[in-house]
């Protein structure tokens, strides 16, 4: 059930922090701190199931979803057309549908205060390449800020999470990777 | 009606036409509840949510920028040896999105081949001998440096050196080999089930095909004459004269070569037995009804068999160079990880997993540096 007291951010998941998440076994203490939403392709086809001590444990997101422990959204074609439209198609092709959608949710704006938790290089740059650089978490930071403190892959820290920011930014600056506008 | 919508729709029938598939059949692929709803959608006559689009684009072979964008285009030639009797076109369109991947990791570790293959745009197919097609193969032979054993290196030297993607499938009893060229460079399938000297043998075979690409094109058809052609350009490449006629010679003894020394020397330039035994009647090295009667002798073929047994093996899933490029974007920060799972054919969660079989670790940071001396 959602607790009483308004919970500090809506945060959007990537899969592979879903999964990572039940794998640290952190995942209720983040359901619990923040109000999370994931995007429909994250739990319909993505974040399925982990591994812990070699055994195969289903992700139930389903159910946490019907009793409001955490939320699903869709984004629509239209939201996702106009998160292409910035990128070039090669750039596109190195993110997965489920970032791709939480992407496109992010720079609708559609979900209030939502910022978007992933450990994936491209996902990263692509929030700066799209002028949201404020609107990304790394894990180990939103770990860090329900004093949770976890060894973590390279690639959920924060110090690879700035790396990709700085490659989004010169990305940015060189029009690497976008799409010039139409005059 | 939203023309945006309409043309969405119409990119969705022609890529699920390409198919073959139904709308019914689409719908199941996936996931969505009925053939009603691909038809609203190929009509333009309603609103998809993106996770439908990505479904939709996976079932298709698409990748999601195609389906969206206006660099979207189906229309890249597949030229089969022979084609599987079933699935074609499904093999196919995965062929040609595994070579885009495989392209798009070459651009994100900046390592595009710039080398490009020999073409012989100047070669008549029409008027060409077999003759002309076997000095052809030796040419190649000697300006790629293919050595003495030219199946040992070929394959390698061509997706190294030359970029081509080379995978392997299992195209049933039926499907050898086809050939492709596009935006990625130049590529090849190969059954996986044919033995592993056969599909050296294929590889040669489809080289012609990616070095008469213009000519072939042109042409229309791949003909029974143009595919023996094929054959013997490989033929040529894979037994070059010199050193099958050392290799033949040494084995002469009283003016003969016993049965199983023909078997030897296939193993050891490793193409077939018949491929052996048909290059050695061109050079006139040996007698054709002879050799042609040995070859249908059944002892002989069952000596052949078990000789050979040994040395089978299966080709990798996945070319060992775009598992590795892969694994480098990935490390750069330049691929996603769930990208990376679906490259490597498996779900996020057994991706670890996947990438401790080719020996790689995700763990490892490959982005500390070392300084220069």
């Amino acid at each position: 059930m959602k607790s009483s007291t308004p919970k500090p951010k809506c945060v959007l998941l990537d899969a592979n922090i879903v999964i990572i998440a039940h794998e640290l076994g952190v995942w209720d203490l983040l359901k619990n701190a923040y109000e999370i939403t994931l995007p429909a392709i994250v739990c319909r086809r993505e974040a399925l199931y982990y591994f812990k001590d070699g055994e195969k444990l289903q992700i139930q997101l389903r159910e946490q979803i019907k009793s409001g422990e955490i939320d699903e959204i869709e984004g629509t074609g239209d939201e996702l057309n106009k998160l292409v439209n910035l990128f070039e198609s090669y750039f596109l092709d190195t993110l997965d549908a489920g970032e791709l959608e939480a992407l496109a949710l992010i720079y609708s704006r559609r979900v209030n205060n939502a910022v978007f938790c992933t450990g994936d290089g491209p996902a990263i740059k692509a929030l700066v390449m799209m002028g949201a650089s404020g609107l990304g978490i790394s894990l180990e930071t939103a770990l860090n800020k329900i004093g949770l403190t976890k060894k973590l892959r390279i690639q959920y820290t924060e110090d690879f999470y700035k790396k990709c920011c700085n490659q989004g930014g010169l990305n940015l600056a060189q029009g690497l990777g976008i799409r010039p506008k139409k005059k | 009606m939203d023309d945006r919508r309409k043309l969405l729709g119409g990119r969705i029938r022609d890529a699920r036409i390409r198919l073959s598939y139904t709308q019914d059949q689409l719908a199941k692929e996936s996931g969505l509840s009925s053939p009603q709803i691909i038809s609203q959608i190929e009509k333009g006559e309603r609103d998809l949510k993106a996770w439908e689009l990505f479904t939709i684009a996976k079932a298709l072979y698409l990748e999601i920028s195609e389906l969206l964008t206006e660099e979207y285009s189906l229309e890249i030639n597949v030229l089969w040896r022979q084609a599987p009797s079933s699935g074609k076109e499904i093999i196919e369109a995965e062929f040609l999105r595994r070579c885009q991947q495989y392209a798009l990791v070459e651009k994100l570790c900046e390592c595009s081949i710039e080398k490009i293959l020999p073409s012989y745009n100047d070669v008549n197919l029409k008027t060409m001998s077999y003759d002309d097609a076997n000095k052809l193969g030796e040419r190649l032979w000697e300006a790629l440096k293919l050595g003495d054993r030219p199946a040992y290196s070929l394959r390698s030297m061509l997706e190294d050196d030359y970029g081509v993607k080379i995978w392997y499938k299992n195209l049933g009893d039926d499907g050898s080999a086809a050939s492709a060229k596009g935006p990625f460079g130049a590529a090849i399938i190969i059954n996986s089930e044919e033995a592993p000297w056969r599909r050296n043998f294929s590889i040669g075979h489809e080289l012609f095909h990616l070095m008469t690409w213009t000519q072939t094109m042109e042409l229309g058809v791949l003909d029974e004459k143009v595919e023996k052609l094929a054959n013997a350009f490989s033929s040529a490449l894979l037994l070059p004269t010199k050193p099958l006629k050392e290799a033949f010679e040494a084995r002469i003894k009283d003016n003969k070569v016993a049965n199983a020394d023909f078997i030897e020397i296939a193993r050891q330039f490793d193409v077939s037995t018949s491929a052996l035994a048909y290059r050695l009647i061109n050079l006139q090295f040996v007698n054709r009804d002879e050799v042609e009667k040995l070859l249908e002798t059944p002892s002989f073929k069952s000596l052949d068999r078990t000789y050979r047994m040994g040395a089978w093996s299966q080709p990798p899933t996945l070319p060992e160079r775009f598992v590795r490029l892969s694994f480098l974007a990935y490390q750069k920060g330049n691929l996603s990880r769930s990208k990376l799972a679906d490259f490597f054919n498996v779900s996020i969660a057994d991706i670890k997993e996947k990438l401790s079989e080719y020996g790689l670790d995700e763990e490892f940071d490959s982005q500390a540096k070392v300084c220069a001396a």
